[in-house]
């Protein structure tokens, strides 16, 4: 079931919702056990076959949760060991069937000559989320830093169906205290008014600007060619635009729906186009999988303590998982391995910048803005390789960017100044027969999008004095009169916003971040 | 009430305002015809996005007018035969142009099975493309029709009242009504493409003809060479070709299949990109089952797919935007003028018919393709240049073709 879907609006959620808070009266535990039963039906259907996955995971990194909490109650550290070992393996053998067979047997095939199949597998939705937080339980209550929870309140945290499909990906810690909460079980107004506000706002974002941006986009990716200049850029920016308004457009309802249950999820995005450098694209993009990257696994490598050389490499084996958790194909891993790449050489400045005795977290206004771009630029040509079906087509596309393939414009629009034909002609610039209106569609979403995604204000920062989710720290946005607030004004002007979501329902598209 | 309170209401109120706003705008300008609440010269009756929704729009205008001749096919029947031409005889009238752009022949079949629940026509005028029958050899004969769709009906309607894809088709055809060079589709199905004629006064018939064989040549050039499966049978489409003359033949219907008059340019298109055999031996399993029609039913097959004296019509030069060619659009959609020509072919007393169109049958089969075959070896000779700039195009598809493999 899709989040921007007239069965999930209308009928799904407000039921849910209004039956939640009936249960939730006399019990929470069969408030939080009804959550667990919409979730699974949520996710049924899709698939109703890969439900029993879902439970049988659940089921079994509780057993192993328990069972190691207990061994470290007990300071039996070495078994202790053992059993996380094996339960992590297991948790990963699972994704590695489902996500990474294909892939790896057919590296094996081409270096072999030799063929192996094991067919068509159909990636369950969710699986590297649910798979994610679950490891990070049993790493946790190896760690001694979680304890063995109620059953009901940790299938919740595993199946909650606003984070299950695309996150944000949850860390226990944060969510099981909520959920033992007595005020989370009972019906709040407040919450309503933000938790709905913030949905219809990343409805608005995927149904009106992700999906009226796309098609600007997919005929670039689908079919490259040697494009130039201006097609390689249109259609790479077209994609960057698409992809953040898409993403942080789920994450938005998924923020919000929660929030209409007193629910706070975690920030996924805090206007990462913004990023100065692209340390801090990683702070603000996909920011739940960063932290789950960083405490995770690039900690589990010993992090910076094994000196900088040791600190760079690990870094680098972080982005390459990175890239390859989201999806099992060389162009994913050639993505990670770039911002790998990209890291490794922000951090070198930063170091080179402070052993020439300067601080690497002040520039000048000049600076921040050249760094601004530069970061830019260095993302979008990551989603090249991020979004390109294969290698050749990712590297033609490069290409066009770098105006290898010449220049094109329509030859129409030179009608319009005259003499310009003539000069065009002069700097070696072709004329295009036809996609005049394409051309102009496709720059104008990008000129409303860029200074958008660069300057405006993002949804928590709109939200700000509500407390929109668990790690916000306020903006200096959220002190202005512009923020929003819950008065009769506020609702005609965000009923704009429910409006153009709710007319743009009927172009129903699945969100990117369910390939993941 | 709380202050979150008086907010959800405002927003609720304000958006329940907003959604019927929008239903009552898309009710009375009705971009797709599909209310028909009022029809106000200046206001609606131009309905320029009904191309957007063009089946339920052409299915309703069909069964309001129940006609007595139907016109069946694609985008080059939907464009090159207007309903309204005094070239279609009297007795005929009313028709309809039911032809939907992309519609394959399985398409006209549903839609002649769909028109025959509600009205019996005289004659079907159905254009069969080629292109619509290639094959790939590895395919399935059979294949499983999509599921009905039990909430289209609804589905449809409320798409077109609360969408903002029919808000802003509502505001484009109020946009239309004055513009002279708006697209648009008559009440009886026909497209006058009044929009390419604005096209081709800013950019010339030569861009048109250029960018539409770009296009096209990729399709060739990646699309299957042939029209059978490789157990040898033909493609699954001819039993639609067959089921259309049942249907007819049982209905006393007047059938009269028409292989499209394409510009000489597709024809040689065609040639370059090695579908010249699949071209004939589509011709010949088309003429035995006209052939093998029951007795007594009255199925013809026309061929206008030849060369002078239309589909030769010279193009204008690149970056000549004054000269407006008579016959086409581009190298794939004839205009009204040269269906008007088909018409009068098709329906004229025996005998008295032009030079132009074959009505082919098994007896002078062969010879009717070799006299194609010479006509095009001419029609590359005498026009080399014009012949060696499609190898170009043919050429650049290929290799494009061949990188993406």
């Amino acid at each position: 079931m899709l989040f921007n879907s007239v069965v999930f609006i209308f009928a799904f959620f407000p039921l849910v919702v209004f039956v939640f808070f009936r249960i939730a009266r006399r019990s929470h535990l069969l408030g939080a056990g009804w959550l667990v039963f919409a979730s699974l039906f949520f996710y049924g259907w899709w698939n109703p076959r890969y439900v029993l996955l879902l439970v049988a995971s659940i089921g079994f990194n509780y057993a192993c949760g328990f069972y190691l909490a207990r061994l470290v109650r007990d300071r039996s550290t070495s078994l202790a060991g053992w059993v996380l070992a094996f339960a992590v393996t297991a948790n990963l053998a699972l994704l590695a069937y489902y996500k990474y067979a294909n892939f790896f047997l057919q590296i094996a095939a081409d270096v072999s000559g030799h063929t192996f199949g094991i067919g068509h597998v159909l990636l369950p939705l969710g699986i590297s989320f649910f798979t994610f937080t679950q490891i990070a339980f049993l790493v946790d209550v190896y760690r001694g830093l979680a304890r063995e929870y109620n059953f009901v309140h940790y299938a919740l945290f595993v199946t909650y169906f606003p984070h299950l499909i695309a996150g944000p990906v949850l860390h226990h810690k944060e969510m099981m205290p909520q959920f033992q909460e007595a005020r989370t079980y009972r019906p709040d107004w407040e919450s309503v008014a933000v938790g709905l506000t913030i949905f219809f706002i990343g409805l608005f974002k995927k149904t009106v600007i992700a999906d009226g941006v796309a098609p600007f986009a997919g005929p670039l990716f689908a079919a490259p060619g040697q494009p130039d200049l201006f097609a390689a850029w249109g259609g790479a920016l077209a994609y960057t635009f698409q992809l953040y308004f898409d993403f942080s457009g789920y994450s938005d309802m998924a923020i919000g729906l929660s929030r209409v249950f007193g629910i706070k999820l975690p920030l996924n995005f805090d206007s990462p186009y913004k990023a100065v450098n692209i340390i801090e694209f990683w702070r603000r993009w996909h920011m739940t999988l960063s932290r789950f990257l960083r405490d995770y696994l690039y900690f589990s490598l010993g992090g910076n303590r094994k000196g900088p050389v040791r600190r760079y490499v690990n870094l680098f084996i972080t982005m390459l998982l990175g890239g390859l958790w989201h999806g099992a194909g060389w162009t994913f891993i050639a993505w990670g391995g770039l911002h790998g790449v990209y890291l490794v050489v922000n951090h070198g400045w930063h170091a080179l910048r402070q052993r020439l005795g300067q601080d690497p977290e002040r520039s000048t206004p000049w600076g921040r803005a050249f760094g601004r771009l530069v970061t830019f630029i260095a993302v979008v040509a990551g989603w090249v390789f991020f979004r390109a079906t294969n290698f050749d087509d990712a590297v033609a596309i490069l290409r066009g960017m770098a105006g290898m393939n010449g220049v094109m414009v329509p030859a129409a629009l030179t009608a319009i100044v005259p003499g310009l034909r003539s000069t065009l002609e002069l700097a070696g610039v072709q004329l295009a027969l036809g996609g005049t209106t394409r051309f102009v569609l496709q720059y104008a979403w990008i000129g409303v999008l860029l200074p958008l995604t660069l300057f405006a204000p993002n949804t928590q920062e709109i939200l700000g004095r509500f407390q929109p989710a668990l790690d916000f720290r306020g903006s200096a946005f959220s002190a202005t009169r512009f923020a929003w607030r819950p008065s009769p004004t506020w609702g005609m002007l965000a009923a704009l916003i429910v409006t153009g979501g709710l007319l743009s329902l009927s172009r129903v598209s699945e969100f990117l971040y369910y390939q993941f | 009430m709380s202050t979150s309170a008086r907010y959800l209401r405002s927003l609720s109120l304000a958006t329940i305002a907003l959604l019927a706003l929008v239903a009552t705008i898309n009710l009375l300008v009705d971009p797709y015809g599909l209310f028909r609440v009022v029809r106000i010269d200046g206001f609606n009756a131009i309905k320029s996005q009904a191309g957007q929704r063009a089946v339920v729009f052409k299915r309703q205008g069909a069964e309001r007018m129940r006609p007595n001749t139907l016109v069946l096919g694609n985008s080059r029947a939907e464009i090159g035969f207007d309903p309204q031409s005094p070239a279609w005889p009297a007795s005929m009238q009313p028709v309809f142009n039911l032809a939907l752009p992309g519609a394959g022949v399985d398409a006209a079949l549903n839609e002649f099975t769909r028109v025959l629940e509600y009205t019996t026509p005289k004659v079907a005028v159905v254009g069969l493309d080629f292109l619509d029958f290639r094959v790939d050899p590895a395919a399935q004969a059979d294949s499983t029709p999509p599921n009905a769709d039990p909430m289209l009906w609804l589905r449809e309607r409320l798409s077109a009242l609360v969408t903002v894809g029919a808000l802003a088709d509502s505001l484009a055809t109020l946009k239309a009504q004055h513009d002279p060079y708006a697209t648009s589709l008559t009440d009886a199905g026909f497209n006058p493409m009044r929009d390419y004629v604005a096209i081709a006064r800013r950019e010339g018939y030569y861009t048109m003809f250029r960018q539409r064989n770009q296009e096209n040549a990729g399709s060739y050039v990646r699309g299957p060479r042939g029209i059978y499966l490789a157990d040898g049978r033909p493609a699954p489409e001819f039993r639609a070709v067959e089921r259309m003359i049942d249907i007819a033949a049982g209905s006393a219907i007047q059938l009269k299949f028409v292989i499209y008059p394409v510009h000489a340019q597709t024809l040689v298109l065609f040639h370059q990109a090695g579908l010249w055999p699949a071209f004939e031996a589509w011709k010949r399993e088309l003429v035995k089952r006209v052939a093998g029609a029951p007795a007594g039913a009255s199925v013809e097959l026309w061929d206008f797919s030849g060369f002078a004296p239309y589909a030769d019509e010279p193009v204008p030069p690149p970056g000549d935007t004054r000269t407006e060619m008579r016959w086409y659009w581009e190298a794939g959609h004839f205009k009204k003028s040269l269906g008007e020509v088909m018409l009068a072919t098709m329906f004229a007393a025996p005998g008295n018919q032009t030079r132009w169109g074959h009505r082919l049958t098994s007896s002078d089969l062969e010879d009717h393709l070799q006299r194609q075959r010479a006509a095009r070896e001419s029609f590359e000779a005498s026009r080399a240049a014009e012949t060696s700039e499609l190898a170009g195009i043919i050429n650049s598809a290929t290799s494009t073709a061949g990188r993406r493999r």
